[in-house]
């Protein structure tokens, strides 16, 4: 059994080791851990050859689903940039405050958080990655600290689709789970603003940002929590980082933040310059509203039926209807596209364009996007064949069965795992969250804690899930760098990780 | 963006993109046929295109 558990540990533990260590790109680092995840599933896992080919083409759908995302994301970038509105935006917030502490906490926490609650699929990482580079912090400080601002508002975010895969895998009551999710969630709401304000100025950075951090923090887990216990699911994160915006808002206007001293940019100047990205919260706002998204979702699709697989040592993948289902009209990359195009009609307009802006535009992100896209693909294949051969599931269930009575510590951390092996919280819900509810049943402890300890390590992972960092690196200048961005994220995924499962612990108890 | 490549590098990257990204489709409509060499085929073309990534990315 231990030997098996420690083959399973090898791809992941290979795609980590290659991209930290030799610090291989992500493209090459999962290749590599593409052929050795291949060979354990046949040759030790019982995978067959129709398994391994069916699971790489659910890879493959996943990664396509991603990969758009990454196009049109630095696509939007590039138009940004070659018409200065990177330039004006970073003008505009530096205008609002002087401190340039409250400028991060305000793009790289709370705007992030917000952007996650209304679109999600790794939108808030691409949008925000750019505006931090623009402020003055460094390529890969800033593909960090986006996705670590935005972690918490996982789970709630996205129209709150995490969450709700949980509650399907789980067959648990709504309301209780949301509570519980709330306030796990909560603590790491805090801890995020904590790591954001560290890891831009170290230790005095994040002293002084205690105050701002606390009230902030708590004011965000607070209006989460309350939109969760109202059963309004859909809008907690996007309520919750609108309080957050609104707050830095208002304390601007303080003499201790004081306004900027730089050039000051007219708000129109500003908005106009914001417009592509005002354009993507009202398109993900207008999509996200059934009687807009139900026609178009159904409209152009493309999705793949899958039989049922099983390995030689029991594993069953059951048979599904249509597998990520690509709907081409309201996929986030389709809307971050039209954002670009609004963008692009706007800026012309404004004579902010130069002559052949298009083509330029369009070869620098093929250029760009090569390596990310293979990087995804790899990665996301990877996944899936040891998904589908049972490798990821066999890890969770040593982890669980070695930890024993202290499982609910470990709890976050199959969560984490589960999100860095999908690349996504309702990834890692579905995978694991079954499995977390059945383990506290046989441990005797609180079903909905353990649960909600599950999507907030779901969440958790978002920051240093490989899928989601290929989207951070790839806007902000550091593609190829994804090792650098994990290494850099993974002490702060695991102390927040330990953080929020010693509370699921300790609730536990309390709930004997 | 990245390390700067040469013509001929890209030109690497996007044929193993090109396998990569249709590799596991021949092998998914080779598995709905019931062609076993046209499964291998597909897998074959995948592991070529990682293959690439792996030397040139």
């Amino acid at each position: 059994m231990l030997g098996m558990w420690l083959l399973a540990l090898v791809p992941f533990a290979a795609l980590l080791f290659l991209m930290i260590v030799p610090k291989w790109s992500s493209a090459r680092a999962g290749a590599a851990s593409w052929f050795i995840a291949m060979i354990e599933a046949y040759a030790f896992f019982g995978a067959d050859i129709n398994l391994i080919g069916l699971a790489n083409c659910k890879g493959l759908l996943l990664g396509i689903y991603v990969s758009y995302l990454i196009w049109a994301g630095v696509l939007l970038y590039n138009l940004a940039d070659d018409t200065g509105a990177i330039a004006e935006m970073a003008a505009g917030f530096k205008a609002l405050t002087g401190d340039d502490l409250l400028q991060i906490l305000l793009v790289g926490w709370t705007f992030v958080s917000f952007l996650q609650g209304i679109a999600g699929f790794g939108v808030p990482v691409a949008v925000v990655g750019p505006m931090l580079t623009s402020l003055g912090v460094q390529p890969l400080a800033a593909a960090s600290i986006a996705l670590l601002g935005h972690a918490w508002a996982v789970t709630f975010g996205s129209m709150a689709t995490s969450f709700l895969t949980l509650v399907l895998v789980t067959g648990l009551n709504p309301p209780g789970l949301a509570q519980w999710s709330a306030v796990l969630l909560g603590i790491a709401c805090v801890a995020t603003g904590l790591s954001v304000s560290y890891m831009y100025g170290g230790t005095k950075a994040m002293v002084r940002g205690l105050p701002v951090v606390a009230a902030i923090g708590g004011a965000m887990s607070l209006t989460q929590y309350l939109l969760a216990a109202l059963r309004s699911y859909v809008i907690a994160s996007t309520g919750a980082g609108l309080v957050g915006c609104a707050m830095i808002g208002l304390m601007s206007r303080s003499p201790r933040f004081r306004r900027g001293d730089g050039p000051k940019v007219g708000r129109g100047r500003f908005f106009i310059a914001f417009s592509p990205y005002l354009a993507l919260m009202a398109l993900s706002v207008a999509v996200s509203a059934e009687f807009v998204s139900r026609p178009l979702s159904s409209a152009i699709s493309l999705s793949l039926p899958f039989p049922e697989t099983r390995t030689s040592l029991g594993w069953v993948n059951v048979a599904v209807k249509s597998y990520s289902t690509i709907s081409l009209l309201t996929h986030p990359g389709t809307l971050v596209l039209e954002a670009a195009l609004i963008g692009y009609l706007v800026f012309r307009r404004k004579s902010m364009t130069r002559s052949g802006i298009a083509g330029r535009i369009v070869r620098k992100t093929a250029s760009q996007c090569l390596s990310p896209t293979i990087a995804t693909l790899c990665m996301v294949m990877t996944s899936l064949v040891m998904n589908e051969s049972g490798m990821t599931y066999m890890l969770a269930q040593g982890v669980a069965e070695g930890a024993g009575a202290l499982y609910p510590i470990i709890s976050t951390f199959i969560g984490i795992l589960g999100c860095f092996a999908t690349g996504s919280n309702s990834g890692s819900n579905t995978m694991f969250g079954a499995f977390q509810r059945d383990t506290a049943r046989l441990l005797g402890v609180n079903e909905y804690v353990l649960c909600a300890s599950q999507t907030t390590g779901g969440a958790l992972g978002s920051m240093i899930a490989p899928a989601k960092v290929v989207v951070g690196t790839s806007v902000t200048k550091a593609a190829g760098r994804e090792g650098e961005v994990i290494h850099r994220n993974v002490r702060y995924c695991l102390a927040i990780g330990l953080v929020t499962s010693i509370a699921a612990w300790l609730m536990t108890l309390a709930l004997r | 963006m990245g390390k700067r490549r040469t013509g001929d590098g890209k030109r690497a990257l996007a044929l193993s993109l090109l396998l990569i990204a249709t590799g596991p489709f021949v092998t998914y409509y080779a598995i709905a046929s019931s062609s076993t060499i046209f499964i291998w085929a597909g897998l074959a073309e995948t592991a070529i295109g990682m293959l690439l990534a792996l030397l040139k990315a």
